[in-house]
């Protein structure tokens, strides 16, 4: 488990959770960030701001099933967190870049 | 359709869907401008005919959903409350699908009469995927038209569906399954509220605030509480909610993952995969401009560029206008000779002047907006952002702050407005105080001409060090505001990154346009005034009216004099360069022409430059001292008012005190450190 601020560039991680105030807890969920869900990380400052896609459906089986619909992430958009946001999300990786 | 005499029609969507150019694909482009009442959100109304009848336009602020936490949500969600309108368009765009449908979601648990307006249906094609809008729009209850606001294509089939919908409403309230438990609850309080509350439910529907109240909505808590039999339905729901999260956990972010859940199986359904693309356009120009290393040189000279283009560009404009208004109109104001001299100086030194020198700086800005709407539109904007970030955050400030500062190198004032998109208080206060700093396009011609006189080879570096001195000046005072006045950390930024796009002609328009408006009224308000107060000090004294030609015995010579005998005599500049830092602050443009006023050489930079040299009123020392005083001194009249706008009165005095001090202590940093390595 690491913050999300440190993922490396391309990797797949999994939201295990966030250690924030109740708003910005709030406006990540509302965002699609919710914990159990999977991020893409397209672009990485390790450890700085990171840009993500939201992976639409997260669950183990559609990710092994289309690996290019998870990897697109499209449905989602880019998202940029800044360093400060992206310190606060804990996550974990699931597939290496 | 009610008995009303007007149709009102609203435009909700998530940020960047392309709302902005829909609600000018329906109202032809004409809007209404204003704010909403008692806060500086602004709000933007025009109109659409329907069978012939006018409906309404308003464009709410781009939202991701109805909560009370942010004054855009409260604000969109007391329209649809308050003012009832007929239908709400929830734009929603095909490339972020999942967030859209998360907003229009939340529209219709309010009850609105949506209908869905799916954007950029062209973009998904391109990632390799379609969106079955009739499927889409059989799941949530709403019609769906496919549109692409770029190119006008299903606009028309948008507004029929808006016609149709002023017949039928369809609502769908229940669109979310909360699970057994959950939706257990909300059925006992939505019975309890009819029974107790019923003042509310002709207005709202009784689940949307049952879900509200579980949720524990701090606005809708207490709009229940002052009702009557309003407290027994808060403590019931209180109890409800308790009992809930023992079984849930956090009873709100449970509410919101089901809401997403149901987005998700939505969407599943909906989305055709038809060929992925191996890599995408924006996926291979970023891995250069938000490259590590190469990012920020890349940034800088595409800053650089758009400083180029603003001012190549627009120079033959510049010289029209010049010659237009400093020259005919007020040759023609002087001709007059049937007026009172003292009214013919006013009109044409005080006037004239005064706004003919704003007025040259119009194209310069202009164009520079111009550049700037096209980077934006283009989706580079957004990435500086994240480029800086890292190096902000060590300043406690997020990497958004750097939005605001690189429009106002273009005009301080649009700069401090655009602080409005930051999302946090404190983050937000802070930008608008240090945005000042930016030095905008009237600064540079103080930098040339006194960098022409004084400076030799030396002065395109020093003009380049102004730019830089002012981003490392906001930096370190954004630091210190963030520490000892807007306490606590910054809570960072969330941003929508879209994809690189074509720039749209209409966008790039209308965001110059809107930022050029800014910087031309107040032009024409503010400096105005302040133009004739410092026409008013230059051409009287105590002995009465002097004339344009008596500068030094004036007011303005004397209050001049007095300066840079006493308090800036530290800093050896002479009673002109002090009349002149008194009167930049109008604008600062005006210190080049004040200058030439006070030689008698007329306003050609080149010719100041000249005299400036001629009479050795600066050493290059304290030229350069003085180039940076009138980098940081004052915000300008117009730029002060914007503050005040932004963050009241108290703010506005705060912004003037500490840059005058601090102009004062970095002019005195400078001379007092050349003299100490040598330096004349």
């Amino acid at each position: 488990m690491m913050p999300l601020a440190y993922a490396r560039n391309g990797a797949l991680v999994r939201v295990v959770g966030i250690k924030a105030g109740k708003g910005l807890c709030r406006r990540l969920h509302e965002l699609g960030i919710i914990e159990g869900k999977m991020l893409r990380v397209v672009k990485s400052q390790g450890p700085g701001p990171v840009i993500i896609e939201v992976v639409g459906d997260s669950s183990p089986n559609a990710c092994r099933k289309h690996p290019s619909f998870f990897n697109r992430g499209v449905v989602g958009g880019r998202l940029l967190l800044g360093f400060g946001v992206a310190k606060k999300i804990m996550v974990e990786e699931v597939l290496a870049p | 359709m009610t008995g009303r005499e007007s149709i009102k029609v609203a435009l909700v969507g998530i940020p960047n869907v392309g709302k902005s150019l829909i609600f000018n694909r329906l109202t032809g482009g004409k809007a209404w401008v204003g704010n909403w009442p008692g806060v500086t959100v602004e709000k933007k109304i025009g109109k659409l005919r329907i069978n012939g009848a006018e409906a309404e336009v308003v464009d709410l602020p781009g939202i991701y959903s109805l909560t009370a936490y942010s004054i855009d949500e409260l604000i969109a969600r007391n329209f649809i409350i308050e003012e009832n309108p007929d239908v709400v368009v929830c734009i929603a765009s095909a490339v972020n699908l999942e967030r859209s449908l998360y907003l229009a979601i939340s529209l219709l648990e309010l009850g609105a009469n949506v209908v869905l307006d799916l954007n950029m249906i062209d973009l998904a094609e391109k990632e390799g995927y379609k969106v079955d809008s009739a499927r889409l729009g059989g799941l949530l209850g709403v019609p769906v038209i496919e549109t692409i606001a770029t190119t006008g294509y299903g606009i028309d089939k948008l507004k029929n569906a808006i016609r149709k919908a002023l017949q039928e409403k369809g609502r769908n309230v229940r669109i979310v399954n909360y699970g057994r438990e959950v939706e257990e609850a909300i059925e006992k309080l939505e019975k309890l509220i009819e029974e107790l509350t019923p003042e509310l439910t002709s207005k709202y529907p009784a689940r949307w605030l049952a879900i509200k109240l579980l949720e524990g909505d701090s606005d809708v808590l207490s709009k229940v509480v002052k009702l009557p039999r309003g407290e027994a339905v808060v403590s019931h729901a209180r109890s409800l909610k308790e009992c809930l999260e023992r079984k849930v956990g956090d009873l709100e972010s449970y509410i919101i993952k089901r809401r997403y859940e149901r987005v998700l199986e939505i969407t599943k359904a909906v989305v055709r995969k038809v060929v992925a693309p191996a890599i995408s356009l924006t996926d291979a120009i970023d891995s250069v401009l938000t490259h590590k290393v190469l990012g920020i040189p890349f940034a800088l000279s595409i800053l650089y560029l758009l400083f180029r283009f603003a001012f190549e560009v627009s120079t033959p404009f510049v010289d029209l206008i010049d010659v237009a208004i400093n020259g005919y109109l007020h040759d023609l104001v002087i001709g007059i000779t049937t007026l009172p001299e003292w009214l013919t100086s006013l009109l044409a030194d005080g006037v004239i002047a005064g706004v003919g020198t704003v007025l040259t700086f119009l194209p310069v800005v202009a164009f520079f907006f111009l550049g700037f709407a096209v980077f934006e539109d283009v989706g580079y904007i957004a990435r500086i952002a994240f480029l800086v970030d890292k190096l902000f955050s060590k300043f406690n400030l997020p990497g958004k702050t750097i939005i605001p500062l690189i429009i106002g190198f273009g005009c301080n004032v649009p700069g401090v407005m655009a602080t409005r998109t930051i999302e946090d208080e404190n983050d937000r206060k802070t930008a608008a105080l240090i945005a000042p700093l930016a030095s905008c396009n009237a600064r540079l011609p103080v930098y040339l001409v006194i960098g022409a006189a004084v400076l030799g080879y030396s002065a395109g570096f020093a003009v380049l060090s102004m730019y830089a001195l002012g981003i490392l000046l906001a930096l370190l005072m954004g630091f210190a505001f963030r520490r000892f006045l807007f306490r606590g950390l910054s809570s960072g930024f969330v941003m929508e990154l879209p994809p690189y796009m074509k720039p749209n002609i209409g966008n790039v328009a209308m965001k110059t346009w809107e930022r050029t408006k800014k910087f031309l009224f107040k032009a024409g308000t503010v400096i105005f005034l302040g133009a004739v107060v410092v026409w008013f000090l230059s051409v009287t004294g105590p002995t009465g009216y002097l004339g344009p030609d008596h500068i030094e015995e004036s007011f303005a010579g004397i209050i001049g004099n007095w300066l840079s005998s006493t308090i800036l005599k530290p800093l050896g500049w002479d009673w002109r360069a002090s009349v002149a830092l008194l009167f930049g602050f109008i604008a600062k443009e005006v210190v080049v022409g004040t200058f030439g006023v006070l030689y008698g050489v007329g306003e050609e930079e080149e010719t100041v430059a000249h005299a400036i040299a001629e009479h050795h009123s600066f050493t290059p020392l304290t030229g350069y001292a003085y180039m940076a005083f009138v980098l940081i001194y004052i915000p300008c009249v117009a730029t002060l008012a914007a503050i005040r706008g932004e963050l009241g009165l108290k703010y506005a005095i705060l912004a003037l005190v500490y840059e005058i001090v601090l102009a004062y202590v970095v002019a005195l940093i400078i001379v007092a450190g050349g003299h100490a390595l040598g330096i004349a």
